[in-house]
């Protein structure tokens, strides 16, 4: 069954023209260097990269296009007011320029949530957007794909786990390596019952029925005891916690969990196994 | 969640997405993110709006493609020197510490010591009372010992003699020698003379009877505190006292 198109909730993305694309970046080593001798002739070399992000930022509908040029050049100025904090902070771990992009983004994002308060007169922490239901178009529902699967990627701590007990919730066929990544000792019982399980039907068995099914063997992956209801409230919180990943904050698109279903299934596709 | 990452981790994160390398990074940053749904909006933010940007995958990145060079082999052995000896060292310390009769064990031997050497002084008869430490000797012994002034030849020394003031000698009294030893002397008492030479434990190294008031010494002395007499008549005519000095040569003349 092809995927339904999610229905969403974005901002029109501004009709503007993206900034001329970077060349090759110099080497980190390079720019370090220009921290330390150069740092004004460093900011210079940024001014693309800088135009890039406030490109995408003007693509979230955060700011209007024809602030483009103005914002590029507030958050060139505030980075070279930063270079001693960019001195201090940078110990070398990361790639220089992704380490100043995450300042430029908070540069901006202070901006934002500034021009949001005083020009429109909105109380803190209302993300003011306004809601154009829109059918996303097929390249649009690609862009949420690959978010959903960056957005797994941020818990890497249970992430096979996570993929497991998704996809048995939506009723995605689970591959059987997915299922080894999360429990590599799973007996051929348990294995062979959880591969069942991911396939049967929501009229088959009903979503307690589910976690009733799927708790003793999550139990028996994590040596301890866990009761469906639990297996089922930490369920939900992820859910609810990767919906709002989805939809940003300042929400951009009003993904839900039904919909949520159908990414995943994407994915799935797309990507093969999603525990990699 | 307190302690959200800092720019610098947001951004290492964001490489290691970008270079799939997510598992390389610090468990820190794994648990925190894993656990802090703030950081992943910052993370996923930072990293959409850097997607557009290129990125050099050929650089070696500072932090998953650092070099981590293990410590040479001498300074491994250096530590393992070191560790050893500290735990040597600890384990000493510790014995030292938790040994209830180490404090006891010291104090008997301190005791012996002060009764020793009360004993020696108060049983020892006047007469012959030796000196508080063995006697010099050249071949061995307290050096120190051997400098010891004799308390019964001290007294002796310069003193006026029934022989009366007139008998003088030579080398003067304290002087330091070395080497054969001009004795010469002058005394109203008509000779021969029984010249000897004792140590500062009164024990006679050297005697002879002579006419002269002159004598050579060439019998080698050890380092010490020699004392010299001359009997005339049976009257003890003059006594006096030299040092020889075992770090000088034995060439030279008494002064």
């Amino acid at each position: 069954m092809p995927p339904r198109k999610p229905k969403t909730h974005i901002r029109t993305p501004s009709p503007a023209s993206p900034p001329e694309e970077e060349s090759r970046p110099a080497s980190n080593r390079r720019e370090v260097e220009l921290l330390h001798q150069n740092p004004g002739q460093l900011i210079v070399e940024y001014r693309s990269m800088i135009g890039i992000v406030v490109w995408n930022m003007i693509q979230r509908g955060m700011f209007p296009p024809s602030e483009h040029k103005e914002l590029v050049q507030a958050v060139t100025v505030k980075l070279l007011q930063l270079i001693p904090t960019i001195r201090r902070g940078y110990d070398g771990r990361s790639l220089l320029r992704t380490y100043v992009s995450a300042i430029a983004v908070n540069t901006l994002n202070r901006l934002a949530r500034g021009q949001r308060r005083s020009e429109r007169g909105l109380p803190p922490g209302d993300p003011g957007i306004e809601d154009p239901a829109l059918d996303l178009a097929d390249h649009d529902i690609q862009v949420y794909v690959r978010r959903l699967g960056r957005i797994l990627h941020l818990f890497p701590d249970y992430r096979p786990k996570l993929v497991v007990v998704l996809k048995c919730h939506y009723r995605i066929a689970l591959e059987e390596r997915e299922l080894r990544q999360w429990y590599p000792k799973c007996d051929p019982f348990s294995r062979d019952h959880l591969l069942a399980l991911s396939r049967t039907q929501t009229t088959e068995l009903a979503h307690g029925e589910l976690f009733a099914a799927l708790a003793p063997i999550v139990g028996e992956a994590e040596g301890r005891r866990v009761s469906a209801d639990t297996l089922r409230k930490w369920t939900d919180h992820r859910i609810a916690e990767i919906l709002r990943l989805l939809n940003g904050n300042p929400p951009r698109s009003s993904f839900d969990r039904k919909t949520l279903g159908e990414l995943l299934e994407r994915l799935s596709i797309s990507q093969g196994e999603l525990t990699i | 969640m307190s302690n959200h990452l800092s720019s610098e981790e947001l951004a290492l994160y964001v490489d290691a997405m970008r270079l799939d390398r997510a598992p390389e990074l610090p468990g820190r940053i794994q648990l925190h993110v894993s656990r802090c749904e703030q950081c992943k909006e910052e993370v996923l933010e930072l990293l959409e709006l850097t997607d557009t940007l290129p990125y050099n995958t050929e650089e070696p990145h500072p932090y998953f493609d650092r070099v981590i060079t293990p410590p040479s082999r001498a300074w491994v052995t250096a530590w393992r020197v070191a560790a050893a000896l500290a735990v040597v060292i600890g384990l000493g310390a510790i014995g030292y510490l938790l040994d209830p009769l180490g404090e006891k064990r010291l104090e008997p031997r301190a005791v012996s010591f002060i009764e020793d050497s009360a004993r020696s002084a108060d049983e020892a008869p006047l007469a012959t009372r030796e000196p508080a430490v063995s006697p010099a000797s050249p071949d061995g012994g307290d050096m120190a010992a051997r400098f010891v002034e004799s308390p019964n030849l001290e007294d002796l020394v310069g003193m006026p003699l029934r022989s009366g003031p007139s008998a003088m000698g030579s080398p003067p009294a304290g002087a330091v020698l070395e080497g054969p030893i001009e004795f010469t002397w002058r005394t109203t008492a008509p000779g021969p003379f029984r010249v000897s030479v004792l140590d500062n434990t009164d024990h006679v190294v050297f005697d002879t009877a002579l006419a002269a008031s002159r004598m050579i010494l060439h019998q080698r002395l050890g380092p010490g505190l020699y004392y010299w007499k001359v009997v005339a008549g049976g009257r003890l005519q003059l006594v006096s006292k030299f040092l020889v000095d075992g770090h000088r040569t034995a060439t030279g003349r008494g002064s």
